[in-house]
This record gives C-alpha cells, sequence and structure tokens, in this order.
C-alpha cells in the first residue's frame, strides 16, 4: 500500500511539474536603445533609436519619451526637428517626420529621422524638441555616426526641380536569395523641408555588373506608410549587385536614365 | 594497339568537361566533343552530369561561397560519324535539370539545352604507314593534330524567356569555336600527352524581354571571347583500363552591352579533372570521371566554381575497313 501511495504521489508530482513548464507570459524586450536625454526646468526629452546607443547616417527609426516634472507624457504628440550646421555656411535641413505620436505598445513617441551626413569637427547637429506645441527645448547638439550599411541618393528632376532623396532601409547585410528591399522616398523644393512621397511607383532591376545578367522573382516596392516602400531584391549568387530603380511620379518618371541605384555587397 | 592509344585518348576528350561561364544555373554551350579513332565508325553516347557549384570569384578574385544548394543534372546524347581519314563530325544534346533551394524562389527547372555540333579536321595521325624505298613503315614521329570546330544553338531557354533562374537552360545566344588539338604518344602503349586550344565566339544577342517581362528599352549583350585551354595525361594501365589527369582553364574578355565595352568583366578560372576509363569490349567504354575547381581567393575571377561528377557511357559502331583511310 505504501508503494501505491509513493506511485500515485509521483505520478500526480510529474504532471504537477509537467504543468508548470507551461510558457508564461514574457515581457516583451523593447527594440528601442536609449540614445540621449535633454532637458531644461521641469521638462526633459529622451530619445530613443531601434539602431543602437548612437544616431546613424541614413533612417533611424526613433522614439521619444517626454517627462514634465518627471511625469511621463501619454498623449499628444512631439515635433523633432533636427538641422545640420556647416561652419561659415547656412543651416540644412534632413528628412524626419512631423509629427511623432504616442505609440501605445511601445510606450513612446515614434517617429523617424534621416541624417544625411555625420558629424564633424565643422558640421554640427543640431535638434528642436516641442510637446504639443506647448513647451520647446531648441538647439540641441548631438552627434551622427557612420553607418556602413546606410545608401542614399540624391537626384534633382529637370522638370520639377525637385531635389529627390532615396535613402535605403533594408537590405543593410544582403544574402543571396530572395531580400526585403525597403527605402524611404523625399523631396524637397530650394533646400526647403523634406517631404514624405507617397504616390510613387518603383520598378526594381537587379543587376550583376561584373557577370552581366540580373534576376527573376523581384516585387517592386509598394508603398505601405510614410514614403516608405518596400518590395524584394533576388540576388541570385554572391558578388557585387546593383539594384535600378525607376520611379514615376503621377505617371512621370522621375528618375534620370539609367536610374538610380542601390549598391549591394551581397555574402 | 596504336588504335587503342589513339581510342582510349580520344574517349578521354570525349568526356572532358568545359567550364561554362553563366551565372549559377545556367546550362548550354560545353563543347564535349565526341570523337573517333580511325577505326571506329560512328559512335552514341550517353553522359550524365551532376555540376554543383560551390561558389564564385568576385571581381577582385575573392572566392565567395554559396550560402544555398544550386546544382545541375546534365543528362545528354551525344553522336559522331566518321567520314573518311580526315573529317568527322558529331552533335551533343544536353537536358538540364535545375536545382535551387532558396526561399521563396521556384527551386526545380529543366529543359533541352543548347544543342551543338561540331567537327574535326585531322591533319596527321600518329603512327602513319609510309612507303620508303619500297618498304612499307611506320611513322614513330608525328603527332596527331587536327582542328576543331563547334557550332551551339540557343536551344535551351535563356533567361530572357525563363521564367526564373532555374527554368535556364541554354545560353540565348550562338557561339562558334575553333581550335586545334594535338596529341603525342611518349612511351608506346602506356603515356599520351595532348593539349587542347580553342577560341569561342559568342554571337550579340538582343533581349527585348527579361525574365518574361517586355523591356521599355530593348539592349544588346554579347560575352567576350574566351580562350580554353587543357593539358593532359593519359595513362594506359592495361589493354582494358585507362586513367587521365588534365589541367585546364579558360580566359575570357569583357562583355559588351549595347556595343559598350564593360570594364573588369573579364573572367577567368582553372579546373582538374580526373578520368577512368574502362571497356568491358571492342564496341563499350565506360568512363566516369570527376572535375574540380579550387575555391579559394586568386584561382578564378567573376566566374563560378563547382565541382563535376560525370559518367559517359559510348557504344561504337567500328570502321570494317579502316584501312580505306590509310
Amino acid at each position: 500500500m505504501k508503494y501505491l501511495t509513493l506511485i500515485l504521489f509521483s505520478g500526480l508530482l510529474f504532471f504537477s511539474c509537467k504543468g508548470e513548464d507551461t510558457v508564461a507570459p514574457v515581457e516583451p524586450v523593447s527594440e528601442y536603445t536609449k540614445v540621449l536625454t535633454v532637458d531644461s526646468a521641469n521638462f526633459k526629452f529622451e530619445l530613443y533609436s531601434t539602431g543602437g546607443s548612437r544616431l546613424l547616417v541614413g533612417y533611424n527609426e526613433l522614439g521619444i519619451k517626454v517627462f514634465e516634472n518627471n511625469v511621463e507624457k501619454t498623449d499628444g504628440f512631439v515635433r523633432y526637428i533636427p538641422s545640420m550646421f556647416h561652419t561659415g555656411e547656412q543651416e540644412h535641413k534632413t528628412p524626419y517626420k512631423e509629427f511623432f505620436y504616442y505609440d501605445q505598445q511601445k510606450k513612446m513617441f515614434t517617429g523617424y529621422a534621416c541624417y544625411i551626413m555625420i558629424s564633424d569637427p565643422t558640421s554640427f547637429w543640431i535638434s528642436d524638441y516641442s510637446y504639443n506645441d506647448v513647451f520647446t527645448l531648441k538647439r540641441k547638439f548631438f552627434d551622427v555616426y557612420p553607418n556602413p550599411g546606410s545608401q542614399m541618393r540624391f537626384w534633382l528632376d529637370q522638370n520639377t526641380n525637385y531635389l529627390y532623396l532615396m535613402i535605403l532601409i533594408n537590405p543593410a547585410d544582403p544574402k543571396t536569395g530572395l531580400n526585403n528591399f525597403k527605402c524611404i522616398l523625399h523631396r524637397s523644393f530650394e533646400n526647403s523641408r523634406y517631404s514624405e512621397v507617397d504616390s510613387a511607383s518603383m520598378f526594381i532591376r537587379p543587376w550583376m555588373p561584373s557577370h552581366g545578367h540580373g534576376s527573376s522573382s523581384n516585387v517592386n516596392p509598394s508603398w505601405i506608410r510614410n514614403g516608405i516602400y518596400e518590395g524584394k531584391a533576388n540576388f541570385t549568387m554572391a558578388g557585387t549587385w546593383y539594384v535600378y530603380d525607376s520611379i514615376s511620379v503621377n505617371n512621370q518618371f522621375i528618375t534620370p536614365n539609367p536610374p538610380v541605384y542601390f549598391v549591394f555587397d551581397v555574402r | 594497339m596504336r588504335k587503342k592509344i589513339i581510342f582510349v585518348f580520344f574517349i578521354f576528350v570525349l568526356c572532358k568537361p568545359v567550364l561554362v561561364s553563366a551565372q549559377v544555373c545556367c546550362g548550354g554551350g560545353v563543347y564535349d566533343v565526341a570523337v573517333l579513332s580511325l577505326n571506329k565508325r560512328a559512335l552514341f553516347n550517353f553522359g550524365y552530369k551532376f555540376d554543383n557549384f560551390m561558389g564564385v570569384w568576385d571581381y577582385e578574385k575573392d572566392w565567395r561561397e554559396n550560402n544555398n544548394t544550386v546544382y545541375q543534372m546534365i543528362p545528354s546524347l551525344s553522336s559522331a560519324y566518321r567520314f573518311n581519314k580526315q573529317i568527322q563530325a558529331g552533335v551533343l544534346i544536353p537536358f538540364y535539370i535545375n536545382k535551387l533551394e532558396s526561399p521563396g524562389l521556384p527551386s526545380n527547372g529543366a529543359g533541352i539545352g543548347d544543342i551543338v555540333i561540331n567537327g574535326r579536321y585531322e591533319f596527321f595521325h600518329e603512327y602513319g604507314l609510309y612507303k620508303e624505298k619500297g618498304k612499307l613503315k611506320r611513322d614513330e614521329s608525328t603527332p596527331y593534330l587536327a582542328a576543331t570546330l563547334g557550332f551551339t544553338f540557343p536551344s535551351g531557354t535563356s533567361d530572357e524567356s525563363a521564367e526564373s533562374e532555374v527554368d535556364i537552360t541554354g545560353k540565348g545566344y550562338f557561339t562558334s569555336n575553333l581550335g586545334i588539338s594535338v596529341i603525342k604518344t611518349v612511351f608506346k602503349d602506356k603515356l599520351q600527352l595532348g593539349a587542347d586550344l580553342s577560341w569561342q565566339h559568342s554571337f550579340e544577342k538582343t533581349y527585348e524581354k527579361y525574365y518574361g517581362e517586355e523591356l521599355s528599352q530593348p539592349y544588346t549583350r554579347q560575352q567576350g571571347d574566351r580562350f580554353n585551354y587543357a593539358l593532359t595525361v593519359n595513362y594506359l594501365l592495361n589493354y582494358w583500363h585507362s586513367a587521365s589527369f588534365s589541367f585546364g582553364g579558360f580566359l575570357m574578355n569583357n562583355y559588351k552591352l549595347d556595343n559598350s565595352e564593360q570594364e573588369n568583366t573579364n573572367e577567368n578560372a582553372v579546373n582538374f579533372v580526373i578520368s577512368y576509363t574502362y571497356y568491358p569490349s571492342e564496341v563499350i567504354r565506360i568512363s566516369p570521371l570527376f572535375k574540380w575547381n579550387i575555391f579559394s581567393s586568386g584561382m578564378g575571377k567573376n566566374a563560378p566554381g563547382s565541382y563535376l561528377l560525370g559518367l559517359n557511357i559510348v557504344y561504337y559502331i567500328e570502321n570494317l575497313e579502316p584501312d580505306n583511310f590509310r
């Protein structure tokens, strides 16, 4: 009888332990890393990035936390306005999201900025931070670092005199086979603020210049949000590939001939 | 036995693979020459190759390994016919079975490849008979020498009309090939040395589509001229067995786009071939082979690298009146 009890008890213990192995809900780990904090008086802005603890040349996905008297703001919007100054020259703009809205899941105000140059001893990045247009911290310095995976292409559309800027988002580390191809398109008129281009049609053509062939099964990028277009590029073998991108807006091609292209070192 | 030696060597030449300069998963343009010795009238060959692409050399000659599996299986039929002592011709019909294991992409394709016709004019044969002062003598010094000519028809499916890479079974353009073949027996019935040199010219191709999609701006492309070489040692183990070792490769010029030469697109690679031949009878030959590139930086440029396993089974129709060719 003692043995029977022991067996029953062991069985209960076994099944109860098995039950405890079920997956417990895990707090999602934030993909954002804090980059910097700016504050003044009672206000504080914390800047986060998905690209690590540094701001990098090219597209940066950003998050901002806002505090007033150490109380976090969870509604409204943030304006983050970066600009670059060169010693002895006028400031110039760079593409950024006009309004950062609060994301309940990410628990911060989210948006992006595209930095078109790195910081150096004669070139300085500054930015303004504003919450709900109620309080603003102006001209705060920050640094932008090189990003080997980033690529950007500028060109002037002769028909409209718009300066277009296309920045690669993905792939930063391309592999043989199908790769997600993602880029963001902006335009600017006479060096004023950049605006997202949401009505473009893109036609990509991967090409391996050293071998003289392209690839099949590519998917032309289509608009997903905020000037961002996403498609697929097929790199059939390792080596250097170009991805030409012919772009039209309102049925008028805005890219030169041959079209602008990104260069990929496929491994 | 002399005929046998020549026969053996030609058999090796028959199964000698030549690197194809094409993107991975391309087919066609392989100058496998079906060659007959003097005592053979015709041949029929069934060949099979498994060509496994391991990577590619880039324009800086750096070797880059494939992340995915890419290979071709190439069963083929070929035939050759000897018209007289000097002239013979052959035809090769390959069938390509392509495999590409890459997520999101078609993985299988197959089809007839580019058909090759070839011929050769034989200036000299080794150990030819001649008369001197009324006596019949054997020429011990003259090597075998032939001029070779080949032509490839774009009968396969090229990247112009294929739906994806695995559907590619041909280059899509005509190619001509002109060369010489030299053989010299060093030790009679034992050891032969050979050299095959050829110049390959590809004709221009106009692309109006690419992977089946119409192009808004058609363009022309022309592969660069290519020099192929192979040096071979052939060792006769006995009457029924022989082994061969070959070192070969190619050098190819830049290709042209719309008549404009594209810089730094020239290609080259070297390869080694080991072949064994078994003769179960006078009219049947079985010959497996192994070919490989050296998969390291500096051993090629702008070219794919692979190892290849092959097998050729040949049936011969004997020439019942070989003396008519003397």
